[in-house]
């Protein structure tokens, strides 16, 4: 029998649900929704350039290593596809 | 800000370094195992009689490392950063934080180790031994301590939604846990029969639905905004998602098992609820596309965004693909096959991983006040992603209906092994992608946040 378990778990789950929500609602988490709108827009940061660093030799390296993997796929497709 | 401006900024956000470099250094680790994995599907006897790179091994070790090692800890650093600026105050505690960030680590050393010498408790997504899980277990409690801490010590009132989204996660996340490793038995992990099979799928869909999911929520909801220079489209109706998120993805585990004796009952509720998921996936993605609306081009000039946004598309696959697969007359083709496995691709690598790695790239300069070490290599990840992720849903859906209507037809398995072949060569060589966009990631984090010659602005 493990009804009782499952629906232990439900019911607590459902209340500390509501019991959250409730808060939610008493505290005013659910008022003044126009400037909640802002609130991820509100951060004072420097602004940071956008533009790379990265040395010459370090990013050629690793891009040809990406390069050499998309080869390696298509040759291995190739080789599955004409070859066997 | 109510920061202190006298600290400077490399002391700034230890945590969420501390999951940026365990997310990049994971995703290596864990693309490489799944690559391995792929190749041992063209060729079978590639590692063979070598145990521990055995499929049935390397297997486990993939999904619970992207999981917990690549997905999770991406989406978390940068919720360590924008749980705390949007409460206006600090961390409640950094010290904490990176205690959490060395546990974090040593628990997915512990499963990679573990689940290589076959020490397994056999169960989908639960395959770690208890002392793992309790560390994991206590890793999240700390983690909602943190943030609840935070969240007392606000200087906002109004918790945003993203706020929401985090604390929700990591609380649901610590319950689940537990019941769906069933802690209370150590030595098995499990319950018997029917019951286990319904905890395991409780708890095996609500690591994406009260998991990732909200966490890549939350993570979209702060930086789309941001990206966009323009305030969320609604907090009303990305509430109203939230909401119904809790309520409708809680119930949906049991459409994995409908082909299963247990109560019917269960299963219309699952069958309904994941219909019903329209509701919580449209409130978030009309909210974060109107508020994008006609500034696709700011998305596309900044790299988090670019990632961040693509999420959000591969979400609307991902969902629409979930809900179909719910009705039994669509699974009886899908079920138990390579479809269910592009599915899992879409959403754990299309959806949450690119929300991840897009919240790494937004969140980095921010942290280290430094630009990123290379945008190239940024942007040349972005596109291995997107080409790897699309290429493994169109040849795990073409392979997965062959062997489903092999199945229906009644036909033998070796017949159907020649047949998808060269799909699984084509998903070896796009896991071959995946991997070294992965081993491209973690070089360019590592110098972004490590000797990175950027000047502070």
């Amino acid at each position: 029998m493990y009804y009782p378990y499952f629906l232990a778990y439900i019911l607590t789950g459902v209340f500390i649900g509501i019991a959250v929500f409730l808060w939610a609602l008493k505290n005013g988490q659910f008022s003044d929704q126009q400037r909640a709108r802002f609130l991820a827009l509100e951060e004072v940061r420097p602004e940071v350039a956008a533009t790379s660093h990265g040395s010459g030799f370090q990013l050629y390296f690793i891009f040809y290593l990406a390069l050499a993997g998309v080869a390696a796929s298509f040759a291995l497709v190739g080789y599955a596809l004409f070859f066997q | 800000m109510p920061e202190n401006p006298t600290r400077p900024a490399t002391a700034a956000y230890l945590t969420a370094r501390g999951f940026c470099l365990t997310s990049a250094a994971w995703m290596m680790m864990a693309t490489l195992v799944g690559f391995i994995a792929a190749l041992e599907l063209v060729a079978p006897d590639l590692t063979a009689n070598i145990s521990w790179l055995l499929f049935s091994r390397l297997r486990p070790i993939h999904v619970n490392l992207v999981l917990f090692g690549f997905v999770t800890p991406g989406l978390l650093a940068g919720a360590f950063y924008f749980v705390p600026r949007l409460l206006r105050t600090e961390l409640y505690s950094e010290k904490l934080g990176i205690v959490t960030v060395i546990l974090w680590n040593m628990a997915l050393v512990a499963t990679m180790v573990t689940l290589a010498a076959g020490l397994t408790q056999g169960r989908e997504y639960a395959e770690m031994i208890w002392p793992i899980d309790a560390g994991i277990v206590t890793a999240f409690c700390l983690i909602f301590f943190n943030f609840i801490m935070t969240v007392k010590h606000r200087n906002e009132k109004i918790l945003y939604v993203s706020v929401w989204y985090a604390l929700a996660a990591v609380a649901l996340t610590t319950c689940t846990y537990c019941l769906g490793n069933v802690v209370w038995k150590p030595d098995s992990g499990s319950l018997t029969g029917i019951p286990d099979a319904i905890l395991l799928w409780f708890y095996g869909h609500n690591v994406f639905g009260l998991l990732l999911t909200p966490l890549s929520a939350a993570a979209a909801y702060y930086i789309i905004p941001q990206v966009c220079r323009s305030p969320l489209y609604s907090h009303t109706l990305s509430l109203l998602g939230f909401w119904s998120l809790i309520v409708i993805y809680t119930h949906i585990g049991t459409h994995h098992l409908l082909q299963v004796p247990v109560p019917t009952w269960l299963k219309v509720v699952a069958i309904v609820d994941s219909i019903a998921m329209v509701i919580p996936v449209m409130a978030f993605l009309i909210n974060i596309w109107y508020t994008a609306r006609g500034k696709l081009g700011l998305i596309h000039g900044d790299i988090g965004g670019k990632f961040i946004f693509t999420g959000t598309i591969m979400y609307f696959i991902v969902s629409i693909l979930g809900s179909l697969m719910a009705l039994p007359d669509v699974q009886r083709v899908t079920h138990f096959n390579h479809w269910v496995v592009g599915h899992a691709h879409i959403g754990v690598l299309g959806f949450s991983g690119m929300i991840a790695l897009g919240g790494l790239y937004f969140i980095i300069p921010r942290i280290t006040g430094k630009p990123l070490f290379s945008l190239f290599l940024a942007d040349l990840q972005y596109w291995m992603i997107l080409i790897g992720v699309s290429g493994f849903a169109i040849v795990l859906t073409i392979s997965g209906l062959i062997q489903g209507h092999a199945w229906l037809n009644g036909e033998t398995v070796y017949r159907v092994l020649s047949e998808i072949h060269i799909y699984n060569i084509i998903r070896a060589a796009l896991g071959l992608l995946i991997f070294l966009s992965a081993v491209s990631g973690f070089y360019n984090i590592f110098r972004s946040v490590f000797s990175n010659p950027g000047e502070n602005p």
